[in-house]
């Protein structure tokens, strides 16, 4: 390695920006501004509406219906909302606009980092941070593109195992911090934190590189075996956590759409390790066995821990890259670089442009048309605030109008099976009381009373949702993630519902609210 | 030695990336209005009829399971076959994709509808619809009568799904163009309201849809007998 010639740190931090640039600029160039491809963002929305109200407790379900279990301490709302305050001046989407891409920046930023402690070279940080920029976990880990708390835990977390690995002070107060945005993300953090002091002594002694990173091997093969002994590792038990345990063959699958087979830089990069003697790789690569044994656990949601493990695999594989170019004249090396680099744009391309496709709407992709955005701001305007009403729409339609009107749903994307067959019945209806009637028994999870007014929102998604197969209409995983507009099934159904008590208080092309009394 | 596999590992590296995203490159997916189908394995249409009564309906990228080369599909009342693609294809198709025709024709009705799928963009599509016999389509001011050897264009972004109440919803087509051979040239109807009409015969337009009366529900129990390439 060391018969590389550095980079310039100019240099670096222009190659740097050129990636980050050139990811943004693939993933927005669709995404017109200041449109937001987020989903989760608009629970955290709802959560700060929410708390807004009066109800205040350190557990979301408590607040909002919204939230089913207790992942995290609404430190992450409120930290938008206090944003949201300073700066009122900004929309919904501006303010998630600018948190994602400054969240981006960081990410890769944190890789080169990384990358840089394992391998001492700035190369090394160029080859990380590359894949910072241009690895985007599509499915459930979502690390770099989206501010959400399990994105900003893992930022916060591996910012502190950094810190530990270059055995400097003050890693607790990130890894802390991490904590308080996700207890799941922030715990395997702090583990992985503590990991590291355990592995910086173990290394001291003789024999220790043998013993550190045999008890990192060991984590992995354990998480591994999970998936092939007889245990249900599902305290949960919803149709949710089904949904989100992967068996191993998913999960490799899933790294193949996200790296292509750019992941073959990681074992290199454990060949590299072995090669090297380097402590600090030596202790990153022991971890992110660790980190992977999460991931590998045949559990729900163990994919998840990939936002910690990502960085490690990154820098680790970073020291794979750096391995193989190590011997090769200057020209020939900066060949293969921007061949790495092309190859990982084509990958982050394909593979964001799938995860894209469930927001299509027109010619772009976005979570809420400026159709919704309107209808909210009029809901909000007029009923926000107001304890005695309840929207009721599809699952999606609830999700977006309930964070950006503050008018309460019940559940909101995660409305209870019961709401959900009950909107199911709505519709197709000849009789406009029954449609009432169905309404009428919805009520919000966390009151004991019923609302005295409906409002019912027919969008496009909704009329969508209930031409969904009965299956995938009752399944809470699935939602209409992109805006539709309105078709004249639509019109013809809203029509029928001005016949009777419904009183048709807003329409434009992709949403009607009725409102009736129950 | 060592030089040489260094390279040969980053080479295959790169060449196998492109080769896994060639294979699982997101399909373009087709809207209906509210409906959506996806296209998959450059040929295939995957639709579903989920409620009678209804045009075919979502099914989502992630929903369906790839088929084999070769393989039928028939889901909801609709078949189609998959195109096989030859391995340099793939690659070949994921830089310049290739245009798709997905043809839906009634035996009742006796009309076709073609839907020219171009890969170049989400939603970009042009349909066309030729009658397999003489007809008179009464929704038009003058009843006109089309011949089979006519098609009507729809050069538009998106097309909206017929209803119960027979209409053909145009929301948001450009332009709607007529190919006659009986006709001296092509005609064509802008649809924006601020467009002057200045051919001899027009659609009924009503606040940018575009009426039809008849035939009822054309679109019902459509089979889906071909998905090919042009």
């Amino acid at each position: 390695m060391d018969q590389i010639r550095d980079l310039k740190f100019e240099l670096l931090s222009v190659a740097l920006a050129a990636f980050a640039i050139i990811a943004l600029f693939i993933w927005r160039s669709e995404i017109p501004y200041p449109n937001i491809a987020d989903w989760d963002i608009f629970a955290h929305q709802t959560l700060f509406n929410e708390m807004g109200k009066g109800r205040i407790s350190p557990f979301p379900p408590k607040i909002s219906d919204t939230f089913l279990v207790t992942s995290y301490l609404p430190t992450f709302a409120l930290s938008l909302g206090a944003v949201e305050k300073i700066l009122p001046s900004l929309s919904f989407a501006k303010i998630y606009f600018l948190f994602d891409t400054i969240h981006f920046l960081i990410t890769v930023a944190l890789s080169a980092y990384l990358g840089w402690i394992a391998t001492r070279r700035k190369m090394g940080a160029l080859i990380a941070g590359s894949l910072g920029a241009f690895i985007f976990e599509s499915t459930v880990v979502q690390t770099s593109l989206f501010f959400t708390p399990q994105s900003a835990a893992a930022v916060l977390g591996v910012l502190g195992i950094a810190i530990l690995v270059n055995r400097k002070k003050w890693a607790f107060a990130p890894l802390g911090l991490s904590i308080i945005f996700h207890f799941v993300i922030g715990t395997g953090a702090v583990i992985l934190g503590s990991l590291v002091i355990l592995f910086q002594k173990i290394l001291e002694k003789p024999k220790g590189r043998l013993v550190a990173l045999s008890l990192g091997f060991a984590a992995l093969i354990f998480g591994v075996m999970t998936n092939f002994i007889p245990l249900d590792l599902d305290p949960l038990q919803t149709l949710e956590s089904r949904e989100f345990k992967f068996t191993l063959l998913q999960k490799l699958a899933l790294f193949q759409n996200w790296y292509g087979y750019l992941w073959v830089l990681y074992p290199v990069g454990i060949w590299a390790a072995f090669r090297k003697k380097n402590p600090k790789l030596d202790i990153i690569l022991a971890i992110s066995w660790a980190a992977l044994a999460g991931v590998a656990i045949f559990a729900p949601y163990s994919l998840k821990l990939y936002t910690l493990a990502r960085f490690l695999v990154h820098a680790v594989a970073a020291a794979g890259g750096l391995y193989l170019l190590e011997n090769l004249r200057p020209a020939l090396r900066y060949a293969l670089l921007a061949i790495l680099v092309g190859t990982q744009i084509i990958v982050f391309s394909a593979n964001q442009k799938s995860f894209k496709e469930a927001f299509s709407y027109g010619n772009i992709y976005t979570s809420a048309s400026q159709e919704e955005i309107d209808a909210a701001d009029f809901l909000r305007r007029y009923y926000g605030g107001q304890e005695n009403v309840l929207l009721v729409s599809d699952p999606a339609t609830q999700h977006v109008f309930e964070a950006l009107s503050t008018v309460n749903t019940q559940g909101g994307a995660f409305a209870s099976p019961q709401t959900r067959m009950a909107v199911d019945d709505t519709f197709p209806q000849d009789d406009p009381g029954r449609v009432q009637e169905l309404l009428g028994s919805i009520k919000d999870g966390l009151s004991d009373e019923y609302p005295q007014t409906i409002l019912f929102a027919v969008s496009g998604r909704f009329l969508v949702w209930q031409n969904l197969p009965d299956e995938l209409r009752l399944d809470e995983t699935y939602l209409i993630w992109g805006p539709k507009d309105l078709t004249p099934q639509g019109e013809g159904y809203i029509d029928l519902l001005t016949k009777g008590e419904f009183k048709k208080i807003f329409q434009n092309k992709g949403v009607a609210i009725l409102e009736v009394e129950r | 030695m060592a030089k040489i596999f260094s390279v040969l590992i980053f080479l295959g590296i790169s060449s196998a990336s492109l080769w896994a995203v060639a294979e699982n490159y997101p399909r373009p997916k087709v809207e209906f209005g509210g409906y959506q189908a996806s296209v998959l394995n450059y040929g295939v249409v995957i639709a579903n009829l989920h409620r009678p009564g209804t045009f075919f309906s979502i099914l989502g990228y992630d929903e369906i399971a790839l088929t084999e080369d070769g393989d039928e599909i028939r889901l909801g009342g609709f078949e189609t076959q998959s195109v096989e693609e030859k391995p340099l294809e793939k690659i070949k198709n994921l830089f310049f994709p290739p245009p798709i025709k997905v043809v839906l024709s009634s035996p009742k009705e006796e009309i076709e509808t073609e839907y020219r799928i171009n890969q170049t963009g989400p939603q970009s599509i042009e349909v066309v619809r030729t009658l397999r016999s003489q007809k008179e389509i009464s929704g038009l001011q003058k009843g006109i009568i089309f011949n089979p050897e006519d098609e009507i264009l729809f050069d538009g972004r998106e097309v909206k799904k017929p209803e119960d109440s027979e209409l053909l919803e145009a929301t948001g087509l450009t332009k709607v163009t007529i190919r006659s051979p009986g006709l001296p040239k092509t005609l064509s109807i802008q649809t924006d309201p601020s467009s002057t009409i200045t051919i001899d015969f027009a659609f009924h337009i009503i606040k940018e849809r575009i009426l039809f009366s008849s035939p009822t529900k054309f679109f019902e129990n459509y089979q889906l007998i071909k998905a090919e390439e042009l």
